[in-house]
């Protein structure tokens, strides 16, 4: 069981995470979702023990460990671009692991091969791993990682360099392995579909700060901001100003929503308008826009407004047409700032 | 296509590059009788020699020839990489073959006779070679220089002869240089055989062992890294070096010096004398101009110039000597001689005992 | 989609790719050719055409193989092994670390102290044995400080003429090698392979013992390689600060040539010392073909990192400081010396009076005795230059298409290889005698020419751009330059856009050896070079002939000009970067 508390670490003078606290559980899969350049990667680097953190603890099973040295700790990690060993086949690289724990040839060979079989990589044992590709290098990586038996395993991106299609097929093999090993996971990704496949809980990380926390459902849900929201693609974060009797002014016209709490008159606010919330109306709505764009997306219609708001529908309408938008009471979502 | 474009530019470099030669290759630009502006005479040396623009110019306007200078390595170097280029001669004359290797040019051939006028101003003893294919240039003595200060400051009186070396107080004092390598060190390994003998101066040699001398590859280390006079200060007092050496430590000096800081030990046959010699190179195109080159070697201009370039004496009797070689410089009166003929019938075998000796 | 047919359908654009290779015999053969054709070419001409002509000189004598000659060549070859695996070995021990500190970390004067390693690799013997002795002679600094603080009469260290002096110069003289060559393949080795090793379980010495020394032993073998054939063929440190005592192949080639003039036994000598660098360089050849061919490197230099915890700043501590003690304070007696007088006060032997003078540097500037010979220094620093630009231009030019083709050998290719390294064990006596008998007559009539001198060097150097081009050119994925061709790329696009800019830095690294190598050339210069075109290291030794302090302080001056140029140009070369790469 893993605990983080208020990690803070900075690079050259910037603060790069800012008391970052948070928890995995047994057989736990997170994901850390954000943009490039976020600290997740310096996250995961501490949590392995490759760095230390200028502030905070690391704790394993109820002990600091934030000075264990990274060999000590068998965490797995599987890098970004993989970080095969060159100089050893598809077998020895698998192996290492095992080789340094000082196992048996016989159980070493035995394990290699579980593993092997695990991802689906047998009869590639003598490789050069140079001569493979991306994907089975990817497979090397992780069969590598979980031939001994890590206490935890850390995903760097793992799938950031493959095409799509073999990212789908990893990612669902991926699921299932995690599934099968019963290992903790923490899984650092930017790629919100690889974090919703995978995670039991998800983890919003921005600005060296973790924004908002939930299983995927719950955090796709409710996004705690306009950040969150726009990330996710939620759908049309719109800003708006409070008039009275719970009407808002928003540049595409005025919206009611249910307003639980006073506000001042004339304040600020953020809302979420989700695209599948919304119907076409008549022109005498008081919603209304001029549609910009009309793209065929298998079976409907997406169009996007001038301003950028968007929505669906199965039947297309004209560009340039001005059109009236309905939308259903209460599901309007207010957001943070 | 990029490896053919490199292959062409190296076979143009090449042959940018013979014909850069051809240029300005000796033989091409050759008038056989006379003296054109264009006459080149090459003068094959040693990098020891020096002399000055003003009077290599006199000869020049005087002539109108031009003298080109091949410079090769030590003295062996030089003359070896004449003897081995002997059927194809880079040069026409060759300047700095020593005494102690004349025996070796003299045996390959390598210069032509010539009775040069000259002659008559030098010395009988300097003439080695009856046939006049070798005629001496310069000479000078192979020295023990010591370290004036260091004998004042330890009240040691200076040892007299080579018998003196061999005492307890002299031990350790001593560096001499490698005779295979250094030709001081053979000047000096001779000197001891012409003292003792061959069959004495390897006791001697034994002796000095014993007592600790130091021995040195080269001139270079055996003066700045060893002698206690030089600019190097080194641990020993005493270096084999040359008569002249005390004249270039004030001729040198960074500041004024009214008195030198080393002086020679002139005992009997403490000094070996090593004679220079020029020859025209057998197979010379330019025999004329060549034999103009020689008389002017020979001649009071060039020979003046010799001291204060090489730290050499000059062999023509006329020729006046600088006041700091006067002051300071210093001839024995009793240098060690032993004949050319003998030198070269027993210099590797000496060598190579004396190695045995000092050295294993 | 199933994983294996994804596997399949990149199998299949493999077997496509190389099929193309696939062709008839001469054809596969043709890229090889013309790649080695301009140093074949050239080595034959200046290699090994005048070398036959100097051994033949002497082999044909019943002297060649007489039992006196074999005993001369067996008792320096003892030796001469010897020395060269120690030297090897402790220029390794210092080396190696040195390596792993300048392509790791960051601190500041990097770049300086890095030259400055470098900057011993072309002073002359004469200049290095002048420093050794200011510091560590009898009454070098060292010494006299010892003396004055433990009270004692005599000079503690004596190391002048000891197999140690031997052991510290080529160590002085070959760490940059292993700096170089190294350090190089060390700065693009991925730092996550260790943190993934790390990860498994390995502790730093065997992630070290199982990663890192795996990886490198392609560069650490060929710096090893070059460092022991260079201390296999050592003369002026044996000479100067061995003594007559120490006797290597060289140095008697050395006296079997040029004093001797027994050209049998220097034939025989040269033959085996040839011999023992084909041997060596095939033994590398092999061991190189039996680590794994290509090693996958980042393209962009890993970060590099200040001290982070107490054991490394302790280390690179250490090694500053090591390395401080063993490059900069020898090469700091000399401009030291340089502008310090020795008073006239003779009688005080311990305590030297100094003052401050320009005087040695004024002197250079005036040919006081009128001589022919007189170059001002600037024109000597100038002819060096112009010798080191052309062996530079020269060596790249035809080592770059060699080093390419050895990156993926073919069997030609692993054929060819050690007969590269031939050059450095020819003696230099033997190369530049060679060149004179070779090159005296027509159609190569060169002899009276300046272009002798960097030829002779162009061959010294190409042995050392072919081995620091080599594995750059190697560690070039395959995948890259595919990429590059489907974005459309010409193969010379390809080349300039894909692999300049990945082996720019093992460029520059070739070009600062060939660089330095010909600066520092003193053995075939002193043989080939005309006296009114001396290069730096030949006016050094002209000055140093003569007795007299000017001359001295002169040649310390000329030796301080020398060190002060090439650290300059090599920190230049460093500071060099490719424009819009910044990591670089």
């Amino acid at each position: 069981m893993l605990i983080l508390s208020n990690i803070h670490k900075s690079y050259e003078g910037k603060p790069l995470l800012r008391g970052i606290s948070l928890e995995v559980g047994e057989g736990e899969t997170i994901c850390l979702l954000g943009p490039s350049g976020g600290g997740k990667t310096t996250l995961l680097r501490i949590i392995a023990g490759l760095e230390n953190a200028e502030e905070g603890e690391v704790n394993w099973n109820g002990k600091d460990i934030s000075s264990v040295p990274p060999h000590k700790r068998n965490f797995g990690l599987i890098f970004q671009d993989y970080a095969l060993f060159p100089h050893l086949n598809v077998f020895d690289n698998v192996a290492f692991g095992l080789k340094m724990q000082k196992l048996g040839r016989e159980e070493i060979h035995q394990r290699v091969m579980k593993s092997l079989q695990q991802v689906d990589l047998i009869g590639l044992e003598s490789r050069d791993v140079i001569d493979l590709s991306g994907g089975e290098q990817q497979r090397v990586a992780l069969a590598r990682a979980l031939a001994p038996r890590p206490h935890l395993l850390l995903f760097d991106e793992p799938l950031g360099a493959l095409d799509r299609k073999l990212r789908e097929y990893l990612l669902a093999e991926l699921r299932s392995i995690l599934q099968e090993s019963g290992v903790p996971a923490i899984y650092v990704t930017h790629d919100q579909d690889e974090a919703f496949t995978l995670a039991d809980r998800v983890m919003l990380l921005h600005n060296g700060e973790i924004v908002q926390r939930g299983t995927p459902a719950e955090v796709y849900a409710r996004p705690h901001s306009g950040w969150v929201a726009e990330f996710l693609g939620a759908g049309n974060v719109v800003q708006g100003k409070i008039l009275k009797d719970g009407l808002v002014e928003t540049i595409f016209g005025t919206v009611k929503m249910p307003v639980e709490e006073r506000q001042a008159e004339g304040s600020p606010v953020t809302l979420l308008i989700r695209p599948r919330d919304v119907r076409i109306g008549n022109l005498s709505s008081p919603l209304r826009g001029t549609v910009k764009d009309v793209v065929f997306q298998q079976d409907r219609f997406k169009v996007v407004l001038k301003g950028g708001f968007y929505f669906y529908l199965s039947d297309p309408v004209n560009v340039g047409e001005e059109i009236g938008l309905k939308i259903e009471m209460g599901k309007i979502q207010r957001l943070a700032e | 296509m990029k490896k053919i474009n490199l292959l062409t530019l190296l076979i143009a470099l090449l042959l940018s590059a013979c014909t850069l030669t051809a240029e300005s290759s000796p033989e091409e630009n050759q008038l056989e009788s006379g003296f054109g502006d264009d006459v080149i005479l090459t003068v094959m040396t040693h990098d020891s020699f020096a002399l000055s623009e003003k009077v290599i110019e006199l000869f020049e306007n005087e002539s109108g020839i031009k003298v080109e200078f091949l410079a090769s390595g030590d003295t062996g170097s030089a003359l070896n990489k004449a003897i081995l280029t002997k059927e194809a001669p880079l040069a026409d004359v060759f300047y700095g073959v020593d005494n102690t290797f004349l025996s070796r040019a003299l045996a390959a051939d390598l210069f032509e006779s010539y009775a040069a006028p000259g002659l008559k101003n030098i010395p009988e003893e300097f003439k080695f070679d009856p046939e006049n294919r070798a005629l001496p240039v310069d000479y000078g003595d192979v020295c023990i220089n010591y370290d004036k200060a260091y004998f004042a400051e330890n009240d040691l009186p200076l040892p007299e002869n080579f018998e003196d070396l061999m005492k307890p107080e002299y031990a350790e004092l001593l560096v001499v240089e490698n005779p295979a390598i250094s030709s001081p060190g053979l000047a000096f390994l001779l000197a001891t055989v012409a003292h003792f003998g061959p069959d004495g101066y390897l006791d001697f040699w034994a002796a000095m062992k014993e007592g600790g001398v130091s021995v040195a590859n080269s001139w270079e280390s055996a003066y700045y890294t060893n002698f206690s006079a030089s600019s190097g200060r080194g641990p020993q007092p005493m270096v084999v070096s040359y008569g002249t050496s005390p004249a270039a430590e004030v001729y040198f000096a960074e500041t004024e010096l009214s008195e030198a800081p080393t002086a020679s030990i002139l005992g009997p046959d403490t000094c070996f004398r090593q004679v220079e010699f020029i020859g025209i190179l057998t197979g010379t195109q330019q025999r004329a101009a060549a034999e103009r080159f020689v008389d002017f070697v020979l001649d009071v201009d060039f020979q003046e110039d010799i001291p204060l370039q090489m730290f050499v004496y000059p062999v023509n009797s006329d020729a006046e000597l600088p006041e700091v070689f006067l002051k300071h410089a210093e001839l024995s009166d009793q240098p060690a001689t032993i004949s050319m003929d003998e030198i070269a019938a027993n210099r590797e075998v000496w060598i190579q005992a004396w190695t045995e000796t000092v050295l294993k | 989609m199933s994983t294996r047919k994804v596997a399949k359908s990149a199998e299949k654009k493999k077997v496509f790719s190389s099929r193309s290779s696939h062709l008839s015999v001469p054809f596969r053969y043709r890229d090889s050719i013309l790649r080695w054709a301009p140093a074949l070419l050239f080595i034959s001409i200046f290699f090994f055409y005048p070398l036959t002509k100097i051994l033949g000189l002497g082999v044909n004598s019943s002297v060649f193989l007489s039992p006196e000659s074999l005993q001369i060549a067996l008792d320096s070859l003892g030796f001469t092994l010897y020395q060269a695996v120690l030297s090897m070995l402790l220029t390794l021990l210092v080396g190696l670390p040195a390596a792993y500190l300048f392509a790791r970390y960051d601190f500041r004067g990097k770049a300086l102290l890095r030259a400055l390693t470098a900057v011993p690799f072309m002073l002359p013997t004469v200049v290095v044995a002048a420093g050794f002795n200011a510091l560590l002679g009898p009454r070098g600094w060292l010494n006299l400080s010892l003396m004055n603080l433990l009270d004692l009469d005599s000079p503690p260290i004596n190391i002048l003429y000891t197999l140690g002096a031997i052991l510290l110069a080529h160590v002085f003289y070959n760490t940059t090698i292993v700096i170089r060559v190294v350090g190089n393949a060390l700065s693009r080795l991925d730092p996550r392979l260790i943190e993934a090793s790390r990860l498994l379980g390995a502790d730093p010495w065997r992630a070290f013992w199982r990663i890192t020394f795996p990886l490198l032993r392609p560069s650490i073998l060929a710096a090893a390689l070059l460092v022991f054939l260079f201390d296999f063929t050592s003369f002026g440190v044996i000479l100067l600060l061995g003594g007559p005592k120490f006797s290597t192949l060289e140095v008697e080639i050395y006296i079997q040539t040029l004093q001797m003039l027994n050209l049998p036994v220097a034939a025989l000598l040269s033959i085996i010392q040839l011999l023992c660098t084909l041997t060596f360089s095939i033994l590398y050849s092999r061991m190189l073909a039996q680590t794994s061919t290509q090693v996958a490197q980042q393209d962009t230099e890993s970060r590099l990192r200040r001290s982070k915890n107490k054991r490394e700043r302790i280390f690179i501590f250490t090694m500053i400081t090591i390395l401080f003690a063993l490059f900069v304070l020898p090469m700091l007696a000399l401009p030291l010396r340089s502008v310090s007088r020795l008073e006239a006060d003779r009688g005080d032997r311990a305590d030297l009076q100094t003052s401050l003078t320009s005087d040695y540097y004024n002197e250079l500037f005036i040919n006081r005795r009128g001589s022919r010979f007189y170059v001002p220094p600037i024109e000597a620093a100038l002819n060096s230059l112009e010798y080191a630009g052309i062996t530079v231009a020269l060596s790249l030019l035809m080592g770059f298409p060699v080093a390419s083709a050895l990156a993926k050998p073919n069997r030609m290719d692993r054929f060819l290889d050690p007969l590269l390294m031939l050059p450095l064990g020819a003696s230099a006596v033997t190369l530049g005698l060679g060149f004179i008998i070779a090159f005296s007559r027509p159609p190569l009539n060169l002899i009276a020419s300046p272009w002798l001198v960097p030829l002779a060097h162009t061959i010294i150097a190409l042995p050392f751009v072919i081995r620091s081009l080599q594995p750059a050119l190697a560690s070039i994925p395959q995948r890259y330059r595919e990429a590059a061709a489907m974005l459309g790329a010409s193969s010379l696009r390809t080349w300039f856009t894909v692999d300049f800019p990945i082996v720019f830095r093992a460029v520059l690294a070739a070009a600062t050896f060939a660089f330095t190598v010909s600066l520092g050339e003193f053995g075939a210069t002193s043989l080939l070079a005309r006296p009114d075109f001396p290069t730096i290291p030949t006016a050094i030794y002209r000055f140093l002939s003569q007795p007299g302090g000017l001359n001295y302080g002169q040649a310390m001056a000329m030796a301080t000009i020398l060190m002060i140029l090439t650290t300059l140009s090599i920190f230049l070369i460093e500071k060099l970067r490719l424009p819009g790469r910044g990591g670089w």
